[in-house]
């Protein structure tokens, strides 16, 4: 009995692994950027959501996509938020989910649409740096020769561009 | 913030590594700096995710159902996410770019962009010819060029009206030399307007900036195969262009057909070599030959000398920032100016400094944004080749040109002057015209077409559009001889480079104000149209 229950909850974390993982690693990935992290908060919200659900009624979940972006916005933000400390409290009363889908970039059409009016505002120089520098990822030396300009020009073009592109889409 | 730290964050990101924000979180980081850093990860929602290897979830999944501790899963080996950053950098060079430029062919204006980054100079000749209405081509002129990245040319007119002009500049000195008339002219290298027809940085640059690059074929084009493609660019009317298939440079160029006669330019020979010979960049006087020098610039060795030439010491910096070197100093002793040239010999980019003792205002530049320096009010250009601050502090007059970024210009001017630039956001205008005036479009759109062909150049300046606007709002029924408000009577009170604002002190004038806008393009090469003014009373 005690085995089957043990096989129960295999199969149980398997399939929430299975079932949401992708969507999960792509909203946490929409919010921190960079692959490393991503993948770390992902593994670090099925370990959270896991414990919690081996602590409660497993039967209370009943969005566990919803659920498990809870944890992982908790964890971005308890991260980002604290310095060196090890470990994160997880308190879901923390993220409303009114909050979470605002901050939800999976729907990301209107974001998008939303930043790329904002980069039409810029000068056709700030947007080419943005696109060389953050859309496609060139090196700064790289976007500099195909600017045909010095590193620092590049660096204080991108720093500008940004600047104006964060006060545009304040006003959008 | 310090642009180091921005860009640093963008790397960490571009290599798909948690920033150290990341890790430590954002303590200390102001709220401006933040705000930046979230909207570098906004704009990253534009490219592609890049998601994990396939064992991801296999992992994942063992990891949980053993209950192991988050953490010690983390086994990716470093050449999977360097294999793996590539081919999504691959993919996104051929995707993601496509929601910015929808209406390019991305992979061939890279590659023509990457097949100019390797150049170090080229040799060729060009052939410019002129095709009329019934398709009777006719050789205009030949010439051979030699140009090298740092920006030095030696251009030569082996056929057509300037038969035997020689046109060098080696970034030291400019000259011409004219066998018709056997003289030699000494003209200023910095700022040089003289720009090569044809020239492959110049042509690749506008291929990029174009608002459409469409292949529309494959041709033959002296004795080497070329891609066909329709360039549209921003408010212009499409031309073709022909890109060399083994080198992907530009090796002709169509005009469309204006005023029944379209213009053809074509290399019909290049090499791209090491760097221009060193003999063509040496001027020998020939015998008989006369030399008229136009540059009144004398060259000094030390700001003492020039301080005793002039009467007062310029300010300067031994360096600049990003790579800039004092490369020499002149004297203008007409104009009572000190000229400092500042060089980075790695781009083969040149700032001017120039500082004078002049009294009175600033002489007006109707075409420059008008913007403030330390508080002073200054005039702001920014071409394509070319951007200048121009401000006076006292007695003092600066002005600081170069053909680098504006952003390098702006530094230097506060550098300078020890206060801020403001340069007046496009977006600003302070006043809306009591009077409206209608405007076609359409017929604006033409009018910007036929001064991209060298029509009408005075729509190009806000002032003279005004004196047109403001004569014909008194004589309706055209202008006969001089204008009715003279050009001198119209100043230009606002311009941010989009808006603008002329005030008209003329008695006989019915407009106080003239609003204009560029409507069309949004550059230096914009024609100015009234939208509306205010009247007199």
């Amino acid at each position: 009995m005690r085995k089957n229950n043990r096989q129960d909850n295999k199969e149980m974390i398997e399939k929430l692994c299975a079932d949401t993982w992708r969507e999960l690693y792509r909203f946490i990935y929409y919010k921190v950027q960079n692959k490393e992290e991503a993948e770390d908060i992902t593994q670090e919200t099925y370990a959270k959501a896991i414990s919690f659900i081996n602590k409660k009624n497993k039967e209370v979940i009943i969005d566990q996509l919803k659920y498990l972006k809870m944890i992982a916005m908790n964890i971005i933000r308890d991260r980002w938020r604290a310095k060196k400390r090890r470990g994160s409290k997880v308190n879901l009363e923390d993220v409303n989910p009114e909050e979470l889908s605002i901050e939800d970039f999976t729907d990301t059409l209107s974001v998008k649409n939303q930043i790329e009016e904002a980069m039409t505002k810029l000068t056709k120089e700030q947007q080419l740096v943005i696109e060389l520098r953050i859309i496609k990822g060139f090196s700064v030396a790289e976007t500099a020769k195909m600017m045909q300009k010095s590193d620092g020009a590049i660096r204080v073009l991108q720093y500008r561009a940004l600047k104006t592109l964060a006060k545009r889409l304040e006003e959008i | 913030m310090s642009e180091k730290k921005l860009s640093r964050y963008i790397d960490e990101l571009n290599a798909g590594k948690r920033p150290k924000e990341h890790k430590n979180g954002f303590l200390g980081e102001e709220i401006e700096e933040k705000k930046l850093f979230e909207t570098v990860r906004k704009v990253r929602l534009l490219r592609d995710i890049e998601y994990p290897d396939q064992s991801f979830q296999r992992k994942l999944m063992n990891t949980m159902t053993k209950n192991e501790k988050p953490g010690k899963y983390r086994t990716r080996k470093k050449a999977l996410i360097y294999s793996t950053v590539a081919v999504a950098a691959a993919i996104l060079l051929l995707t993601t770019t496509s929601q910015f430029l929808p209406n390019k062919d991305i992979k061939i204006v890279y590659a023509m962009e990457n097949a100019l980054k390797e150049i170090q100079a080229y040799h060729g000749l060009i052939e410019i010819s002129e095709t009329n209405e019934l398709g009777e081509t006719m050789t205009q002129s030949k010439r051979e060029v030699w140009v090298d990245k740092s920006g030095s040319y030696y251009i030569k007119e082996l056929e057509g009206s300037s038969r035997g002009l020689i046109t060098v500049n080696n970034g030291e000195q400019k000259w011409q030399l004219c066998p018709e008339e056997k003289m030699v002219y000494y003209l200023p290298s910095f700022p040089d307007p003289y720009r090569l027809v044809f020239e492959l940085g110049n042509e690749i640059k506008d291929v990029r900036k174009a608002l459409r690059v469409k292949i529309i074929g494959m041709e033959t084009i002296s004795g080497r195969k070329a891609t066909k493609l329709e360039i549209t660019p921003d408010g212009g009317v499409s031309y073709f262009l022909w890109v060399d298939n083994e080198t992907d440079l530009p090796l002709k160029k169509v005009s469309a057909m204006n005023n029944a006669i379209q213009i053809n330019v074509e290399y019909t020979m290049i090499e791209l070599i090491n760097e221009i010979p060193r003999d063509l960049l040496k001027l020998d006087v020939p015998n008989e030959y006369e030399v008229l020098d136009n540059n009144t610039e004398q060259v000094v060795t030390s700001f003492e000398e020039a301080e005793e030439l002039v009467g007062f010491r310029p300010k300067f910096q031994t360096t600049t920032e990003n790579g800039y070197f004092l490369d020499r100093i002149a004297v203008e002793k007409e104009n009572n100016c000190i000229r400092l040239y500042y060089k980075n010999k790695d781009l083969g980019k040149t700032i001017l400094i120039s500082q004078r003792e002049t009294r009175g205002d600033l002489e007006a530049n109707s075409s420059s944004i008008l913007g403030r320096v330390n508080g002073y009010q200054a005039q702001i250009i920014n071409t394509e080749s070319v951007g200048s601050i121009r401000w006076k502090e006292g007695d003092m007059e600066y002005f600081i040109q170069g053909d680098d970024a504006m952003e390098i210009i702006k530094s230097l001017a506060e550098n300078l002057s020890g206060g801020e630039v403001v340069i007046p956001e496009s977006e600003e205008r302070f006043k809306e015209p009591q009077i409206k005036v209608e405007v076609d479009l359409s017929v604006v759109e033409n009018e910007q077409k036929s001064v991209d062909a060298g029509h009408s150049p005075w729509r190009l300046d806000p002032a003279f559009v005004t004196q047109v606007f403001a004569s014909l709002l008194l004589s309706p029924e055209g202008i006969l001889g001089d204008y009715p408000i003279a050009y001198e009577n119209i100043e230009i009170i606002f311009n941010n480079g989009i808006d603008a604002i002329a005030e008209i002190k003329d008695k006989n004038s019915i407009a106080k104000y003239v609003y204009l806008q560029r409507l069309v393009r949004q550059d230096d090469t914009g024609i100015w149209t009234v939208i509306g003014y205010d009247p007199i009373n």
